[in-house]
């Protein structure tokens, strides 16, 4: 190994010192979030919020199992099943249409490649889709529902095109000559060689999916199908509303622990998530930057 | 033959009168068999748990088996109401009822988004028409003659928002009997403050000028038609209106408020934590909000599991005689039926909603659901909860005709709220609906400005002296005078058709 410089020392020293304090920078609002939520409403009213409450107390994660209970434990499981769900089909045809305006022989690869472009740029606005959407394919209280409207990222798509634009050509030419199809050259040749690109937006989708209140918003209304993040939306968008309008005969006599209720609702929504992200985190800085440099 | 055919016709008669009779006989029973009219009901908040259970069976049967409507609720959150999602179902045709203002219903119907309920409504809204508020109530929520929502609820409003609603507990605590003037509430304050210096002057809902409205020194009744325009509310034949921002009346509640938040009654945080205000507040840590007659049962219900010995009670600060409280009518709500539903649909549609405010049966089951299972009857005929979820909200039903009360409200109280609406008079924009298409532009950008230069202003935070030459000028360049000029148009050509 390299022996360090004394003036590298320095800098590595500095380094390291101003990421522990950035790192410790972000962490702080997470912590301050949880120890947030077992503060007591009597004692934020009092006090304000604290790292150390004076007192810990569940009340208020007691308050929200307690008015959600089982629903809370429905809309983890529905969450889930989206995530994994609607982040698998997503990542299949993703894959699959980037690969497609990858291949130079394809002769409409270009058509499509500015089709997708093209929606970046513009959108048939809100209502035409709500009345696609609900009328015309029925997507309206079910799991697809939450999936499908969400099924390819244009973003994400030319993110992975990149990716596989910087592996040799000569590859899949290789592949072919030896009499391989494109399903094999895709599935055996591209996808292993893309994985960091794949795993980007793995994490990407996922985290679209999870944290998605607006789909549940627009095309859920049996409670069945709602997810965590909707029934946290409900919550907070209730509160917010109401903290809004005092003055409405609606808003008067309704109480909610409205300032610790926030925190817990915090840590409630990020659970998963938060143990899911370390382990693909390497994916998914090296992802980033491999499309971002190839584009 | 001929004997025959006479003995063909008499048992083919015979027959018919019979068939008739069963028809007439069983007549409900071939209503119930036909196909129930799918009805969907929109309400805003949070579904508890057991109004779940509730909406998909006891309600559901009980409203199937009572007007052969097959009902199903949906909610959405509060935010929905009136914008996104619920504008978004009404323009993309979907076929639902949900609640309405007026202002949401002059912008529905102008794009068509609402059903016209005036054929329907005589016959099918005949309890809706005995118990809330007869054909006047009705009238709040025509356009151009034609009627767009059904008037939900009845209770005396008068005066909402223009009352101080006040701690009367701590009041009789530093020897105090009554707040009626600017002197009295200082006093109250200045003593309250002294026994208890953590507690707030206002808290929930900030300060709003209109509780300062009686004792202005203006002659004028003053009534906000509209955050921005005000016109006076005694003289009922006079369309006049005007720029509220700019008149004496705002200057003069400017500098009260100003001297109480100097004086420490209204507290720093006012406009930036919303919710902290409020949660001082429900922790019976506040002395004063905002009024209304019905609000005192909704905020002493709550502040009482913070401090069993709250009382709290409605002042008007002024003379009632020179500047009498306005009421809106008795309406807790309205509900309006998107445009798409029609003929037996709609009649359905009509059925429900009246069905909710036909007896006191039925107020006590979308209320409290089913005896035995969510709540009991004590002797006195109070109810005792056995399930404390919430079904149907309780303001929303809320009608004197068949009101319930806590057990803890006194009589005095009672009394008070049954006749709270004696000697007042009504809105003078009772039916009116302003349309704000060829302002809108103007509005959205007033409105920004109110947010940021009045805002301050009205809570005394920043001084009239201090903050009006700008606020105003701003107010100006968004538009105001051709806002002002606007709502001078459409609210003469009202006052003048009600002549």
């Amino acid at each position: 190994m390299k022996k360090l410089i004394s003036s590298d020392r320095v800098l590595t020293g500095i380094f390291y010192g101003l990421l522990a304090v950035i790192a410790l920078l972000c962490l702080f609002p997470i912590v301050f979030a949880f120890a947030g939520s077992l503060n007591t409403e009597a004692e934020v009213v009092r006090n304000g919020f604290s790292l150390f409450p004076e007192t810990y107390s569940l009340e208020t994660y007691k308050y929200v199992f307690q008015t959600q209970g089982f629903r809370l434990l429905n809309a983890y499981k529905t969450s889930l099943i989206v995530t994994i769900g609607g982040t698998l089909i997503s990542v299949v045809i993703t894959v699959m249409y980037a690969y497609v305006i990858t291949i130079r022989d394809f002769r409409f690869g270009k058509f499509f490649a500015f089709f997708a472009y093209f929606t970046m740029i513009f959108n048939g606005g809100m209502l035409s889709w709500y009345i696609v959407t609900t009328k015309y394919l029925g997507l309206k209280d079910s799991y697809l529902a939450m999936m499908l409207p969400y099924a390819m990222n244009v973003f994400n798509m030319y993110l992975v095109r990149n990716f596989m634009k910087g592996l040799p050509y000569e590859l899949v030419e290789s592949a072919k000559m030896d009499g391989a199809g494109h399903f094999r050259i895709l599935w055996k040749i591209v996808v292993p060689l893309s994985k960091a690109g794949i795993v980007t937006i793995v994490l990407f989708y996922a985290l679209q999916y999870w944290n998605d209140f607006y789909l549940p918003l627009m095309l859920i209304n049996d409670e069945e199908f709602y997810s965590i993040q909707y029934i946290l939306y409900k919550m907070m968008a209730n509160i917010q509303f109401l903290a809004a309008n005092p003055s409405s005969s609606m808003a008067a006599h309704v109480v909610l622990p409205t300032q610790t209720i926030k925190m817990a609702i915090t840590c409630i929504a990020i659970g998963p998530i938060i143990f899911f992200y370390p382990f693909v985190q390497k994916y998914f800085v090296k992802g980033v930057t491999v499309g971002a440099l190839k584009g | 033959m001929k004997k025959r055919n006479l003995k063909k016709r008499a048992l083919a008669c015979g027959l018919a009168a019979m068939t008739l009779a069963a028809n007439v006989c069983y007549a409900p029973q071939v209503q119930a068999d036909e196909d129930p009219v799918e009805v969907t009901l929109v309400l805003y908040g949070e579904q508890s748990a057991r109004m779940s259970d509730f909406a998909a069976n006891e309600l559901h049967d009980k409203v199937l088996e009572a007007i052969n409507v097959d009902l199903e609720i949906q909610y959405l959150p509060w935010t929905e109401y009136a914008a996104g999602k619920t504008e978004l179902m009404l323009s993309s045709g979907e076929k639902f009822v949900t609640y309405t203002d007026t202002a949401f219903l002059a912008k529905c119907v102008a794009k068509g988004y609402y059903a016209d309920l005036t054929d329907v409504y005589q016959e099918y809204a005949q309890d809706l028409l005995a118990n809330c508020g007869g054909e006047e109530a009705f009238d709040t929520w025509r356009v151009n003659g034609s009627l767009y929502a059904l008037p939900f609820g009845n209770k005396p409003n008068a005066g909402e928002n223009y009352l101080l609603m006040a701690r009367e507990d701590v009041l009789r605590e530093v020897g105090m009997e009554n707040l009626a003037t600017i002197e009295d509430v200082e006093q109250f304050w200045n003593l309250a403050h002294e026994k208890y210096p953590d507690m707030l002057g206002f808290s929930r809902g900030g300060f709003n000028p209109m509780i300062v409205n009686g004792v202005m020194d203006s002659e004028r009744n003053i009534y906000r038609l509209n955050g921005f325009v005000a016109t006076d509310g005694n003289k009922m034949d006079s369309s006049e209106v005007w720029s509220y921002y700019e008149s004496d009346e705002y200057k003069q509640a400017c500098e009260i408020s100003n001297r109480w938040y100097n004086m420490g009654m209204i507290p720093s945080y006012v406009l930036s934590n919303g919710s902290q205000c409020d949660a001082e507040f429900y922790n019976a840590n506040a002395l004063f909000t905002i009024g209304a007659s019905y609000r005192v049962f909704e905020y002493q219900d709550i502040l009482l599991q913070a401090n069993p010995n709250v009382v709290m009670t409605n002042y008007y600060l002024g003379n009632k005689e020179e500047k009498p409280l306005m009421s809106r009518g008795t309406y807790s709500t309205a509900f309006a039926v998107s445009a798409n539903v029609e003929g037996d649909e709609l009649i359905g549609y009509v059925k429900l909603i009246n069905l909710f405010q036909s007896s006191q049966e039925w107020v006590d089951f979308i209320l409290y659901g089913v005896e035995g299972k969510d709540y009991t009857v004590a002797e006195n005929g109070q109810l005792e909860m056995i399930n404390t979820d919430v079904l149907v909200d309780t303001w929303l039903p809320d009608n004197s005709n068949f009101k319930r009360y806590q057990s803890w409200v006194t009589d005095e109280q009672k009394e008070t709220y049954e006749n709270w609406n004696e000697g007042c008079i009504p809105q003078k924009d009772i039916g009116f609906a302003f349309d704000m298409t060829p302002v809108s532009t103007e509005y959205a950008q007033m409105q920004a400005v109110e947010q940021e230069y009045f805002n301050p202003m009205t809570s005394g935070i920043v001084s009239y002296e201090e903050g009006y030459e700008e606020a105003v000028k701003k107010l100006k360049e968004a538009g105001i005078d051709r806002f002002v000029e606007e709502y001078q148009r459409q609210f003469s050509e009202f006052i003048e058709g009600q002549k």
